[in-house]
């Protein structure tokens, strides 16, 4: 699947956690066409694509996105042994 | 009053799904809706889900809480209607704690368990073949197998009994 890199339409803590998951565990980033939120689309292409905030935003809003992407299979913080 | 994470996951009614798509619109509207509760939306064909951080006394007000703003406020931007098929509440505080620990197994190949039991990667095969109490791997690769790391020194720690020299004991196994 074709992936967009994230720039500036994504705050900085997210673009690292995106770009770590395009490059290291097959997700794929979508930029939006328009107005809309950007998506990141897990690895395991069954899993519903995950909406990225555009602003910088809470902890909480950061904690449950990283959340989302446990629960739809990504790794974050990176675990290399 | 406790942050609570509350997360609802729905699914298109099994004769719909997956022809029915949640629209993009409608998922960046319900985006904006929920940004003042540190909201996150999925979308895709024949589900969507979302997660909104709320205050509650408990666990079970909370899920009461995050599901009811959820629905509403999904409501509002046009989401299809699709019953919940999961909710749940979690602590803040402890979804943060999940979020930092690691969420792979720590697994070994051969050599590596070989190591923990302190034999040689022959004997190791030979155990994983002949022993039914060693633990079936997690993986099996082309290049070997993998094993959880717990699992083989459990298996380790079972097999050490006292006066017995370590690879004696295994290879009485």
């Amino acid at each position: 699947m074709e992936t967009d890199r994230p720039g500036r339409e994504v705050p900085k803590e997210y673009r690292e956690v995106i770009t770590y998951l395009i490059e290291s565990e097959g997700w794929a980033y979508k930029r939006p066409r328009g107005g809309g939120y950007p998506k990141l689309v897990p690895a395991n292409r069954s899993q519903s694509p995950i909406k990225v905030p555009k602003t910088p935003s809470s902890q909480r809003t950061l904690s449950n996105w990283l959340a989302d992407i446990r629960r739809k299979g990504g790794h974050w913080p990176p675990e290399r042994k | 009053m406790d942050w609570f994470s509350v997360h609802l996951e729905t699914r298109a009614p099994t004769a719909q799904a997956p022809r029915v798509l949640a629209e993009d619109a409608a998922a960046d509207r319900l985006m904006d809706l929920l940004a003042g509760y540190d909201g996150i939306v999925s979308a895709d064909a024949g589900s969507w889900d979302a997660t909104i951080s709320v205050r509650a006394p408990t666990t079970s007000e909370a899920v009461l809480k995050g599901a009811e703003i959820i629905e509403s406020e999904a409501s509002k931007a046009g989401m299809p209607r699709w019953p919940a098929v999961r909710v749940e509440a979690v602590l803040q505080d402890i979804v943060d704690e999940e979020n930092a620990r690691p969420a792979l197994p720590d697994i070994v190949s051969a050599p590596e368990a070989a190591e923990i039991l302190g034999v040689s990667p022959q004997r190791l095969h030979q155990i994983a073949t002949d022993n039914e109490a060693f633990p079936e791997p997690v993986y099996e690769l082309r290049a070997g197998n993998l094993w959880l790391r717990a699992a083989v020194e459990a298996f380790a720690s079972r097999e050490r009994k006292p006066g017995r020299p370590r690879s004696a004991q295994v290879a009485a196994g």
